[in-house]
């Protein structure tokens, strides 16, 4: 399979984009990709684990995006396999959970690396879940959204639990990605492309070939 | 039992009470031991080895006593047989429940409750008593070598000045990468040979359990921690290949280190040992060695690149799992043990028990209580394949 955004040649034009999602443990990164795949979720259970990965359609106005969705949950404590997750990727989610600030400062650190380390043209969003815990919330909205802000990424706070803003979620990533494409930014995003058709030539590395 | 559902003669939905009481052989019926392998390793997300061993010792008990008053000889054989086979498949598989002190006064009674009726049982229940024993000490020696390598650990890290560039490096005192593959294999494999069938269900069994008995598995059961030594490892191998280039001040030998370790994850492959494979691919792939690109510019990259083919997570590792299943063939029509070895990369298997339990479509219970026993099929399925890879030493 092409990782490359397919254009079809069909009206309305669909892409596919990789989508790495990143976070401390028990932040709910899965919960939010299964209650956004809900309807898919059925095929994944039935096929065996292995051969199943998870991919969703967003429908825009004027394209279909299709995502590729890569979770890391359930190997957070192994540090050296995010690299590998991420790179090649168009999107990365990066989820803390608004009732613990370490989870915070841990996303912040995720997001630090996926700016030097991932390919240039990736689109970072910064995702608080759990807000139907606003009770215990320890992470203002006004601070992260400020961070976001600063590091232009797109901010959302979220709830997997009562499905708050997880479509709207993935809506905001769709409509970032096509237009990044035909924008001044398109440069850029088909760096990343070519990373991620053939990760052997990493921009590290193509420097190198004889 | 009308209330069990079976598909295709295997139990899919039942109370509790009734799958604990399937535990329990009788004069006329046996417990299969996949069923107890399955309920033994799931049950405690329900209550705790204790309680459970204790609601089995009754009902043995019980039967028994029946059994005797009625002076039907054969049929308390028969009992007694199955009684000794379920103590060996407990202590055998779950030997670290006996941790638990009170578990082996339970042991203990339903010794004697053998040895009442047939004395001649006592060489068996010796060889089950000494072997759980055993696996007991080592369980204990091998949580005292851990403590004693993270001491080292952590003293060698504080020792480490990134001013001194290194004096020795692993190729002096391994020069040979293959050999080098053959080491890591082996602590790969005495690492997993340390890991309880149970722990996979732990944290799962700590987050579901009810919270009053939290208390008591807190109280009787230390947390195992052989999945985190081994994950672990797999960290301080990432960074050990990592710290091996980057401690070099040229190029050359940066290149030269990156080469070596190919090598060794190549062999590692060639084994069948997927974990560190993965583990020095992650090292070579961290930052601090991705962005040393004039050094990657000296490195013939062809078989670095094959290797990297394996890694690639898309299609939740697509490519490792039919390289293990290609490796699983191989093992399977192998003579000899040493071309049985399979070392998987645990943390894919980590995941597959993970995603298990976050799939709400599979709860551990039903609204009416009763367990879902098509879920704890499904994650003994994946608890069984590690079963079968840690039984080649």
């Amino acid at each position: 399979m092409s990782n490359k955004p397919t254009n079809s040649a069909l009206s309305p034009k669909s892409y596919q984009y990789k989508l790495v999602l990143l976070g401390e443990s028990a932040v709910g990164k899965s919960s939010l990709v299964l209650r956004f795949v809900k309807g898919q979720f059925h095929d994944y259970q039935e096929s065996t684990i292995g051969a199943a990965f998870l991919t969703q359609s967003v429908c825009l106005e004027d394209a279909t995006v299709k995502f590729e969705i890569w979770d890391t949950a359930g190997q957070e404590r192994y540090h050296s396999l995010a690299p590998m997750y991420y790179r090649g990727a168009h999107v990365a989610i990066v989820v803390y959970d608004i009732t613990s600030q370490d989870t915070f400062s841990r996303a912040k650190t995720w997001i630090k690396e996926l700016q030097r380390q991932a390919s240039a043209g990736i689109v970072i969003c910064l995702v608080g879940n759990k807000i139907d815990l606003a009770d215990k919330k320890m992470v203002e909205t006004s601070e992260a959204k400020a961070y976001a802000d600063e590091n232009g990424l797109l901010f959302m706070e979220t709830s997997a639990k009562t499905a708050t803003n997880v479509t709207e979620l993935f809506i905001a990533i769709a409509k970032k990605l096509p237009k990044n494409e035909s924008t001044s930014h398109s440069g850029q995003m088909r760096r990343g492309i070519e990373l991620n058709a053939t990760p052997q030539t990493d921009s590290q590395q193509t420097g190198c070939c004889k | 039992y009308k209330e069990i559902t079976y598909k295709d003669g295997m139990i899919e939905v039942a109370p509790l009470p009734l799958l604990i009481y399937r535990l329990v052989p009788t004069s006329t019926y046996y417990p299969d031991k996949s069923y107890i392998f399955a309920f033994l390793l799931n049950s405690r997300v329900f209550l705790t080895p204790h309680q459970l061993f204790q609601q089995v010792c009754e009902a043995c008990k019980q039967q028994e006593s029946l059994l005797d008053k009625q002076n039907i000889v054969s049929g308390l054989l028969f009992l007694l047989i199955l009684l000794l086979l379920l103590l060996l498949l407990w202590t055998d598989n779950f030997a670290y429940d006996f941790r638990d002190e009170r578990m082996i006064i339970l042991l203990k009674e339903m010794n004697s409750l053998i040895l009442k009726h047939h004395l001649h049982f006592k060489k068996e229940i010796t060889i089950i008593t000494q072997n759980l024993y055993s696996k007991l000490q080592a369980l204990h020696k091998y949580e005292d070598l851990l403590d004693k390598i993270n001491m080292e650990v952590s003293s060698r890290t504080n020792n480490l000045l990134p001013t001194v560039s290194l004096s020795t490096d692993i190729t002096e005192t391994c020069p040979n990468p293959l050999f080098l593959g053959h080491q890591l294999t082996h602590i790969e494999l005495e690492r997993l040979s340390m890991i309880g069938p149970e722990e996979f269900i732990q944290d799962h069994a700590l987050r579901s359990v009810r919270s009053d008995w939290l208390l008591l598995f807190r109280r009787f059961l230390k947390k195992l921690t052989n999945i985190d030594s081994y994950v672990h490892w797999y960290n301080r191998l990432s960074y050990f290949v990592a710290t091996e280039i980057c401690m070099h001040l040229k190029k050359k030998n940066r290149a030269r280190m990156i080469e070596y370790f190919v090598d060794v994850a190549k062999e590692c492959i060639n084994i069948g040992n997927f974990n560190s494979l993965m583990a020095i691919l992650g090292g070579l792939n961290m930052p601090a060695i991705q962005r040393l690109k004039k050094t990657w510019a000296k490195v013939n990259k062809e078989k670095f690149e094959i290797l990297e083919r394996l890694s690639n997570p898309c299609g939740n590792f697509n490519s490792y799992r039919s390289s293990l299943k290609a490796a699983l063939w191989r093992s399977e029509g192998a003579s000899d043990d040493r071309e049985r070895i399979i070392v998987p990369f645990f943390s894919v298997m980590l995941k597959d028990i993970y995603m298990l339990n976050e799939n709400k479509d599979l709860p551990d219970r039903f609204s009416n209580g009763h367990v879902n026993f098509k879920k704890i099929w499904e994650v003994t399925k994946v608890v069984n394949e590690f079963m079968a890879w840690k039984q080649v030493e």
